[in-house]
């Protein structure tokens, strides 16, 4: 499903070049759990932002079902975000002004689904994540666990084939950290193929395959 | 994204900084106002304009002698003057001209019984009533034969009062002691006393009342007599008058029927003139749309100023509006990351900053047509004429206007918050 050969990032200020990915070679497959492992500033994120279309490689290729993520344009990159692709991070970033149900359907709107629609699928969305009591609550409402469930839930809304988690459980306590975890296993069980960037070592375990990076290098993969 | 979904989330930021919202448009608010007031204006003079000419008629010219206000010494020579005659010369030369109205004024004493007074009279001929003809008569007009025979007739004309005066008429003092006169007395057949000489009037022009007299609404034209009598008889008469000799008129009404000949015949009747008197030169002719530009000249000056501030407001509603977006996508900058990274293309971004900033100019618009059309009603009731002419299609220019300010001034704005790197705006805390 995913392809990456030699990927290379870097970052280039005024006076020096930060080389953040230094040839990274990764495959997933369909209805895999991949955990990409590494401390801070490793490069994992960048990682995940060059598989998720948000950011461009300075040299390699990256594949998504085999297409080759650098003849894509910025809309077709948009499109692929919307369509194939659901983003979870570490802090949520959902919309504070809008609430829980507002946030949920936001892609499936950009994508152009009717807003009837887009309601009635993000319900039983919340109803499997057993969220429907807050669709009217605004962000500051929710706890950290409930929020990142809206986050996943957004994720979900246009059915996309890869579901990439960036730090899901880093700002939650352990108990919520295991119920978000619990969700991408299940989903994984479904068929959705999981990427997952973490720095605890536990949470990968939970995954089929883990890479660890260091220094923008896959350092040992199992 | 569809429209209305970007109109809704739009309004959501519009409703969350209210503040904020309402100081952008509030000088979108005043240009609307502004643009409301002078388009008003304009409609309105284009209006009066354009009545005027269909009722002083579409190819009216105006001829009198370049000197005729200044007081003609004892040597008089006809050959430097308008004549009776001259008039009679450019009908039968140009007999398909619609009208050819010679006209000439005096200050005569005016008596009947205990009443008397001081008043300018005009002599006219049969075809002053081809224009201007707004009148209901009673009796008969001047006629052919009491031109031909200078008939001591005459004709009064009656105003025609307010049907509801409004409420400025009441600090106007003046009464005129005429139109009292011919108010309270049945005068139709009644002989009365011009200069000593005895004259019976034949008939009485009643105006409309004031609220439907076009003359009076289009506020614009000369003088015009309270009596009039035959040219004929007015030029033997003794009274005060800028031309002493018996054969000099005031000048000539002329109508060529439609606008697009008026040039063609001033140069055609200034040749009969000059072959006449081998001069034209004295010759003052005028095309009424001269006339009334010239009128309305000190209007335009005042609405130009008012347009001049009302764009000013306008500009400073788009810069107001600008300012804020730019605002608001530095606060902002977080949100149009994470929009990116669910999938939002560049052009949503900008849609999204672009029809906000439309709402702005629309909402602006709005209120500054609410409090214009109020504005413009409450001139009308305190009777400034100008001000009657609104009409609902300058509101939807204006709202357009303002729209289109918020349009525009969200062009950079947008495109700055559509060209963010997304992986950079959703680091930025």
């Amino acid at each position: 499903m995913i392809r990456c050969e030699k990927i290379v990032k870097n970052y280039t200020s005024k006076s020096f070049v930060y080389q953040a990915l230094k040839g990274v070679d990764i495959e997933v497959m369909e209805n895999d759990f991949l955990a990409i492992l590494g401390p801070s500033g490793c490069g994992k994120s960048t990682l995940l932002n060059i598989m998720g279309f948000l950011d461009i490689p300075t040299s390699g290729q990256y594949y998504f079902k085999n297409v080759d993520a650098s003849k894509l344009n910025d809309k077709e990159r948009s499109y692929m975000r919307l369509k194939e692709v659901g983003f979870v991070f570490q802090s949520f970033n959902l919309l504070p002004r809008l609430s829980t149900v507002e946030n949920i359907i936001l892609p499936a709107l950009y994508l152009g689904t009717s807003r009837r629609d887009a309601v009635k699928k993000a319900d039983e969305f919340m109803d499997l994540f057993n969220m429907r009591s807050k669709s009217r609550n605004s962000m500051l409402e929710l706890s950290g666990g409930e929020k990142q469930r809206v986050a996943i839930i957004r994720a979900l809304i246009n059915s996309p084939s890869l579901l990439l988690a960036d730090e899901p459980t880093g700002n939650l306590d352990s108990s919520n950290a295991n119920d978000v975890i619990d969700i991408l296993l299940e989903l994984n069980k479904k068929g959705m193929t999981v990427v997952m960037v973490t720095h605890d070592i536990n949470m990968a375990k939970k995954a089929k395959r883990i890479i660890k990076i260091k220094d923008g290098v896959i350092d040992e993969a199992c | 994204m569809k429209l209305v979904e970007t109109a809704r989330s739009a309004m959501i930021e519009i409703k969350y900084h209210k503040m904020r919202s309402f100081l952008s448009f509030f000088s979108i608010t005043i240009g609307v106002i502004s643009i409301i007031y002078t388009l008003t204006l304009v409609y309105s003079m284009n209006y009066r304009m354009n009545k005027a000419i269909e009722i002083n008629g579409p190819g009216r010219i105006n001829i009198e002698n370049k000197n005729r206000w200044e007081e003609q010494g004892s040597e008089y020579d006809e050959s430097k003057y308008l004549t009776y005659n001259d008039a009679l010369a450019i009908r039968k030369t140009f007999p398909e001209l619609y009208m050819v109205s010679p006209y000439f004024n005096k200050w005569v004493r005016f008596s009947d019984l205990g009443y008397d007074t001081y008043l300018g009279i005009e002599g006219i001929t049969p075809e002053w009533k081809k224009r201007g003809w707004i009148y209901k008569m009673k009796g008969r007009f001047i006629n052919k034969y009491d031109i031909d025979n200078k008939e001591k007739v005459c004709v009064i004309i009656k105003e025609g009062g307010w049907l509801k005066k409004p409420k400025w008429y009441k600090f106007y003092k003046y009464k005129d002691s005429f139109q009292e006169y011919v108010k309270h007395n049945e005068l139709v057949g009644k002989d009365i006393k011009i200069n000593n000489n005895l004259f019976k009037i034949v008939g009485v022009l009643e105006e409309p009342p004031q609220e439907q007299n076009p003359k009076s609404f289009i506020g614009v034209g000369s003088w015009e007599p309270n009596i009039l009598v035959p040219l004929t008889t007015l030029q033997n008469l003794k009274g005060y008058s800028y031309n002493q000799n018996t054969s000099a008129i005031d000048g000539i009404n002329v109508d060529t029927g439609n606008r697009e000949s008026i040039e063609k015949y001033k140069r055609l009747i200034s040749e009969v003139i000059k072959s006449r008197k081998n001069d034209a030169s004295f010759l003052n002719m005028r095309d009424y749309i001269e006339i009334l530009k010239d009128q309305m000249a000190d209007k335009q000056r005042d609405m130009m100023t008012v347009m001049i501030i009302g764009i000013i407001a306008i500009l400073a509603g788009g810069i107001g509006i600008m300012n804020v977006s730019l605002a608001a996508i530095y606060s902002r900058i977080k949100e149009i990351g994470i929009r990116r990274a669910i999938g939002a293309t560049r052009f949503d971004i900008m849609m999204q900053f672009i029809v906000e900033a439309i709402l702005l100019g629309f909402l602006g618009g709005i209120f500054g047509v609410i409090i214009g059309i109020g504005a413009v009603e409450y001139l009308k009731i305190k009777g400034d004429i100008n001000m009657m002419m609104f009409r609902w299609w300058m509101a939807l220019i204006a709202i357009v206007i303002a729209s289109l300010t918020g349009f525009i001034s969200s062009l950079y704005p947008a495109s700055v918050a559509a060209k963010l790197d997304p992986v950079e705006a959703l680091k930025y805390e």
